[in-house]
């Protein structure tokens, strides 16, 4: 049984998906959004419905955005600094960056937020002390080029704004990995089920984040592969 | 044993639990410097080789235990397993490492049973306390309330819980004898879940609801005893959702010679307890799925079973059925359904097959129980596969 946590197949509104598949990377190119919306003036119905074929590749679009952004918040794994900073490296195909940014801020009200990727960064927050006036501010993020500021930059501007900083545990990706490896039920192996939930374009997006669970599946494949070889030679 | 060897073995010795949603509606306290919050639909972290989701830390606080359950590698009878537990503060310090860096959803908290329930239950609720007044944890928390364990201290867990369940393993008494002596059913489980009951009707606590899993296959028990065990549960104990979980056998324990379950059992479980949960079917007609010995046949899907059972209601007309009705069309769900049933209110007709298609409705499944504009599309590939189509074309053609 696939897992669909998540993803709410009920939020039905218009608008919710309107929203998603304008920030879809083909909308920046083609008007299917504006026929969509004029279908909507004209009878909303067809286009709720998923009547025509627009109307199912609207829903598409809007659909591929939200479940990039439900796996983005859910993959992308954090680099945690005193300086209340959680950093990563990200890669998404469409604009969600505002979005993901309104995720972890409720999750993490009293931290910074950095995604980077090869061109950019962008750093937020919910907290009212601390300002980047040098940088530029867009929607609801700070956004510099790499080339401009770099990690330690960043941190030496945010530490003389916070009153205190953030005790950091120590800890290394090792207990990630051992906590993984021991949730693995051999018995029940299903590569093709795990790669369909963890496909290799969504690994790419996450950058590090699947780093481990990439390299186990292959693994796990490959001895799959090898012991039907085996098998196959032993008949 | 270090922390880290810790949570190897209590996180293995957890990993036969389910516990796949973490949707929970709770509203945050946001008290100063709180961490985490409950996401209305769940996040699911990481996938494993088995396909099976990562979402919370799953761990046991103990796998030190005085119950003799013949399916659990945590028995007491199993004398190979390393038997360790945790310090509460030690597993609050892993868990938070690992929701800040975004590894999890929350925290699922089991434990064997050390000594007696009540001195395990105090050690969870400490566990579950910690977080939520110490840490200033808001985010999901699934608590195991254990079989046997204290009324005041089920109340307790309850305030701190997103989640609740409290383990059946076996649709009744007789069954449940037969997996385990040292527990007892209606007293242990039964009791506990009225409890809970309680606590959700009255004081509207556990935001998330309570939830019970079962061993399929470990009593030799028939489907429909699960399905009718758990159709009782949701409508007499308000529970939220049945766990269905395959026998295996595991070494050392005493059904370690009994032969596995098949997992496409467990699925054919899933589907039909989904069709009471969401398509609203009636347990009646979910006796139509099932096979002499009580069994749904594992190479079919119950709703096609059936709807192929209960001729008379079709074919459907799509314009004119009840959302009832179409919901009981293999290859239409409630939510297509339902916009079938928009489309009309704004009087609007469906009139061919390629826009039920777009509405998200699987044509192949549903064409011959249906008539759009009392129209039936009953051509040969409504019945065949795709590689059947071409084979039967490659005839046709060497015929004529």
């Amino acid at each position: 049984m696939s897992c669909t946590n998540g993803i709410n197949l009920n939020d039905n509104s218009i608008g919710y998906f309107l929203e998603m598949a304008q920030r879809h990377k083909k909308s920046q190119r083609d008007d299917l959004v504006c026929r969509v919306k004029k279908v909507i003036e004209r009878d909303p119905a067809i286009i709720q419905n998923k009547v025509t074929k627009i109307a199912h590749e609207f829903y598409r679009r809007g659909k591929e955005v939200m479940n990039e952004l439900y796996r983005l918040n859910a993959f992308i794994r954090f680099d945690v600094y005193p300086e209340y900073l959680l950093v990563t490296e990200i890669s998404p195909e469409h604009n969600i960056i505002d979005l993901m940014f309104h995720h972890f801020w409720r999750r993490y009200p009293d931290f910074l937020i950095l995604f980077y990727d090869r061109q950019s960064g962008y750093l937020s927050t919910k907290r009212p002390d601390i300002q980047f006036p040098s940088l530029k501010y867009e929607k609801n993020y700070w956004v510099f080029g790499r080339d401009q500021f770099n990690l330690a930059d960043i941190r030496n501007v945010i530490a003389p704004q916070l009153p205190e900083m953030f005790n950091v545990d120590d800890f290394t990706a090792t207990t990630w990995e051992r906590y993984y490896d021991s949730q693995y039920i051999k018995d029940r192996k299903n590569i093709k089920l795990a790669r369909k939930a963890l496909p290799k374009k969504m690994i790419r997006k996450a950058v590090k984040g699947l780093a481990y669970e990439a390299k186990r599946l292959d693994e796990e494949e490959n001895s799959r592969q090898k012991n039907a070889l085996l098998k196959f030679l032993q008949s | 044993m270090s922390s880290l060897q810790k949570l190897e073995v209590l996180g293995a010795s957890a990993k036969y639990d389910t516990c796949a949603s973490t949707a929970s509606n709770r509203t945050l306290r946001r008290s100063a410097g709180y961490i985490g919050a409950p996401v209305a639909s769940g996040i699911c972290h990481s996938f494993l080789p088995d396909g099976r989701c990562v979402t919370l830390l799953k761990v046991l606080y103990t796998n030190k235990c005085i119950h003799d359950c013949h399916y659990c590698f945590n028995a007491t009878s199993c004398a190979t397993r390393q038997r360790t537990s945790f310090e509460p503060e030690e597993l609050t310090h892993l868990f938070m490492n690992l929701y800040l860096r975004n590894y999890v959803e929350g925290l699922f908290l089991s434990s064997g049973v050390c000594q007696n329930a009540e001195r395990t239950m105090e050690g969870l609720i400490e566990v579950v306390k910690g977080l939520r007044m110490k840490e200033n944890f808001e985010g999901y928390i699934h608590m195991k309330i254990l079989p046997d364990a204290p009324y005041y201290l089920i109340k307790e867990g309850v305030q701190y819980a997103d989640r609740v369940s409290v383990n059946c393993e076996a649709p009744n008494k007789s069954r449940f004898q037969e997996l385990s002596s040292t527990k007892e059913y209606k007293n242990d489980i039964l009791t506990r879940m009225a409890w809970i009951k309680g606590f959700k009707k009255k004081h509207g606590n556990i935001p998330a609801g309570h939830t019970t899993q079962f061993v399929v296959g470990g009593a030799g028990e028939s489907d429909r005893e699960l399905l009718k065990m758990s159709v009782w549960l949701y409508d007499n104990m308000l529970l939220n959702r049945s766990y269905y979980s395959a026998f295996h056998p595991i070494q050392n324990t005493p059904l370690e010679n009994a032969s596995p379950t098949p997992i496409i059992r467990e699925h054919r479980l899933y589907q039909t307890d989904w069709l009471y949960r969401k398509y609203d079917f009636k347990f009646c007609e979910l006796e139509l799925a099932f096979d002499d010995n009580g069994n749904i046949p594992l190479a079919a899907d119950p709703k096609l079973l059936i709807a192929n059972a209960d001729p008379q209601r079709f074919p459907v007309e799509i314009n004119e059925a009840s959302y009832e009705d179409l919901v009981h069309v293999p290859g239409i769900g409630p939510l297509s359904a339902q916009r079938v049933i928009n489309l009309r209110k704004s009087k609007i007709a469906i009139e061919e097959f390629e826009q039920l298609k777009n509405m998200g409705v699987v044509l192949k499944r549903a064409r011959p129980y249906i008539t759009v504009s009392h129209k039936r599309q009953t051509q040969l590939d409504n019945f065949l596969e795709k590689k059947d189509i071409k084979v039967a074309q490659n005839v046709l053609h060497e015929w004529y």
